[in-house]
């Protein structure tokens, strides 16, 4: 009766690990997939940046100004396509066990992607006189920066506001396998989190979104509705 | 989310499992077998005794049915004990003074249900001394399905199957599905001998047995779970019937339910705290494996539960909410704004994993037990049943962490 008891309970122990184990070997093989999948994205958006910058050349070099609208609207969807997939990376990244090395190699990839898209975005504004502001936000992960949060919040709303006037690249102070971060953080003096860069002017600490908007307003040639 | 409170998850999640598995392969070992169908072959002296404090809404129907129990009268002893009643329940004992003993008690400061029943047993010349709770209702072959399973002198107690009486309330019904499925489990400890409350409604003792160790604390919140130990303790075999029922009056809404489960479960912790000397010691088999280990366990993942639900799905929208307040609370322009943005890869797979099998558990085990009730799943509605399966245990965490709560505080229990 003692075997027979000690039997059941190892058993259901047994089938109860395995059923984790199945799970967890699951989530390794989708963890691999999920690197794939931000992958294939990175390789699709970075044919997508060629694209933009001939595009951008074409127009500067025929003087094609009357192709601005078009192309600056394609620029701001793909900045969105990019700054989709990189919060989906950045979410796989937290979960990853084994595949970490390879988040951390495609996390690079996505700086690299977000500052070529602001120097490209400086370019546009000479090249098409677009009227829109940049913003480069430092922050740090939540244990080093317990208003970081809230001001990703606040960027998140006012990019849904302002749509395709304002550009927010934002950039991880801690991550230290990129040293371009490092650099911008040096060149801007970035010394506490967050951190905001508006239009190559620093500012530190959390500020709302009227904050932001009351020093993003008076920059634009034509005010947006929203700064009514 | 920080390490602990991943590994607080999973081993929530590693347990709750466990249990599912063992009872699936319990249930899948043994089946339920049929009642076995007993004669009785002569009548003893059997002594029903109702306990009552402040039941003058119930108690004439309680006494009723054990009136109209289908058994010899003149080897039926009826005894109805109200103990200090501030209402009319003893008036209403008074009707039936012609063929009830009644004996009225004072209520002593931290006195409870264990002890009118002391004072019945007392008085009891029945060889089987019958609990019956005064919001309850016997059915008039219960003594006889009943009192033939204690032919084996190794039986300390049998069981009925209780069910809802008259569920009315969505609370009500939603209690009706948990009975069924209680029930089911039941059946299961039964033949494990692992059960390790005779409740109050109808449970069949052994006088001389109830005696011999010692009779009821008097002041203990959940007697009937602590002579249940007791009867474990003393290893007597103690079993679940299937086929014969009793009804009893569930409590209507949110507070009683919650009042009556703090209570229940803060006897259950604190009778198994009293009787630790038994968890994992192998003269008591399966009760001192799986059945303690349960009680003591379960507090944790009804709360664990509680927490996980209220962080991912009320916390976070919550927080953001409050974070509404750096936005001047322009929630236009996020919902303007809203986009479904999902693809496959964003589900935790290994949880994902794990929740389907444990559902799958659940489900399975919910449909055996209406199966082998005779009762239709959907009898009591689709919304009590779904509520139940879904959402229940989210009403359980929160009396746990009542419990807790008033474990911590040293609250004095009023109910």
């Amino acid at each position: 009766m003692q075997r027979e008891m000690k039997g059941k309970y190892l058993l259901a122990g047994f089938i109860t690990a395995l059923i984790f184990i199945l799970g967890m070997l699951l989530g390794l093989v989708i963890e691999g997939k999920r690197a794939d999948y931000i992958q294939n994205q990175g390789e699709a958006q970075k044919l997508d940046f060629i694209s933009l910058q001939i595009q951008y050349q074409l127009i500067s070099e025929l003087s094609q100004q009357k192709n601005c609208p078009a192309v600056s609207a394609t620029f701001d969807s793909y900045l969105k396509e990019l700054m989709k997939t990189e919060e989906r990376l950045i979410e796989y990244e937290k979960d990853a066990t084994l595949n970490k090395k390879d988040f951390n190699v495609l996390k690079k990839e996505y700086v690299q992607a977000q500052v070529n898209y602001w120097m490209l975005a400086q370019k546009t504004k000479e090249i098409c006189k677009n009227d829109f502001i940049t913003i480069l936000y430092f922050y740090a992960p939540t244990e080093h920066c317990s208003d970081c949060d809230n001001q990703g919040f606040v960027l998140t709303y006012l990019k849904q506001k302002l749509q395709d006037k304002i550009l927010i690249f934002s950039f991880d102070s801690t991550f230290e396998d990129e040293p371009l971060i490092d650099m911008l953080i040096k060149t801007y003096n970035i010394s506490e989190y967050p951190s905001l860069v508006i239009e190559e002017n620093s500012t530190a600490g959390f500020h709302d979104s009227d904050a932001i908007m009351a020093k993003i307003c008076p920059l634009y040639w034509e005010k947006p509705e929203a700064c009514a | 989310m920080n390490l602990a409170t991943n590994i607080v998850i999973w081993i929530t999640y590693f347990v709750g499992l466990y249990f599912a598995v063992f009872w699936f392969l319990t249930f899948t070992y043994s089946g339920i077998p049929k009642d076995s169908v007993k004669k009785l072959r002569k009548f003893p002296l059997v002594t029903v005794a109702i306990p009552a404090y402040n039941r003058e809404s119930n108690v004439e129907m309680t006494i009723k049915s054990a009136l109209a129990l289908n058994y010899p009268k003149d080897k039926l002893e009826i005894i109805v004990v109200d103990h200090g009643s501030s209402d009319r329940t003893l008036e209403i004992m008074k009707k039936f003074k012609d063929r009830v003993k009644i004996i009225s008690i004072r209520r002593n400061p931290g006195e409870r249900k264990g002890k009118p029943m002391n004072v019945a047993l007392e008085r009891a010349k029945g060889e089987f001394f019958v609990c019956l709770d005064a919001d309850s209702v016997a059915m008039p072959n219960s003594l006889m399905e009943m009192l033939p399973h204690m032919e084996d002198k190794s039986v300390g107690c049998v069981l009925p199957s209780m069910k809802v009486y008259q569920p009315e309330s969505f609370w009500s019904r939603v209690q009706s599905s948990e009975y069924v499925v209680n029930m089911f489990y039941k059946r299961l400890m039964s033949y494990m001998n692992c059960i390790h409350v005779a409740p109050g409604p109808f449970s069949v003792f052994r006088t001389e047995t109830l005696r011999k160790i010692g009779g009821y604390d008097s002041k203990n919140l959940t007697e009937d779970l602590e002579i249940t130990y007791r009867l474990q303790k003393y290893q007597y075999k103690i079993i679940q019937l299937m086929n014969t029922f009793v009804y009893t009056i569930a409590p209507k809404n949110f507070r009683e339910i919650y009042r009556q489960r703090n209570r229940w479960f803060k006897g259950a912790f604190l009778n198994t705290l009293r009787y630790r000397g038994m968890i994992f010691n192998k003269k008591y088999g399966d009760f001192a494996f799986i059945q303690l280990p349960t009680v003591i366990l379960s507090g944790g993942i009804a709360v664990s539960l509680l927490l996980i639900t209220l962080y991912f799905g009320v916390y976070e929208y919550l927080k953001d909410l409050v974070d509404m307040r750096f936005v001047n609370f322009d929630f236009w322009t996020l919902i303007k704004n809203i986009n479904f943005n999902f693809i496959v890869f964003d589900l935790n797979f290994a949880l994902v994993c794990t929740s389907i099998v444990a559902f799958i558990l659940s489900a399975t085990i919910m449909a055996k037990a209406f199966q082998h009730s005779n009762e239709k799943i959907l009898k009591q509605g689709i919304l009590p049943v779904s509520f139940f399966f879904i959402y229940y245990y989210l009403v359980m965490g929160l009396a746990w962490l009542g419990v807790i709560f008033d474990l911590a505080i040293r609250r004095k229990q009023t109910w």
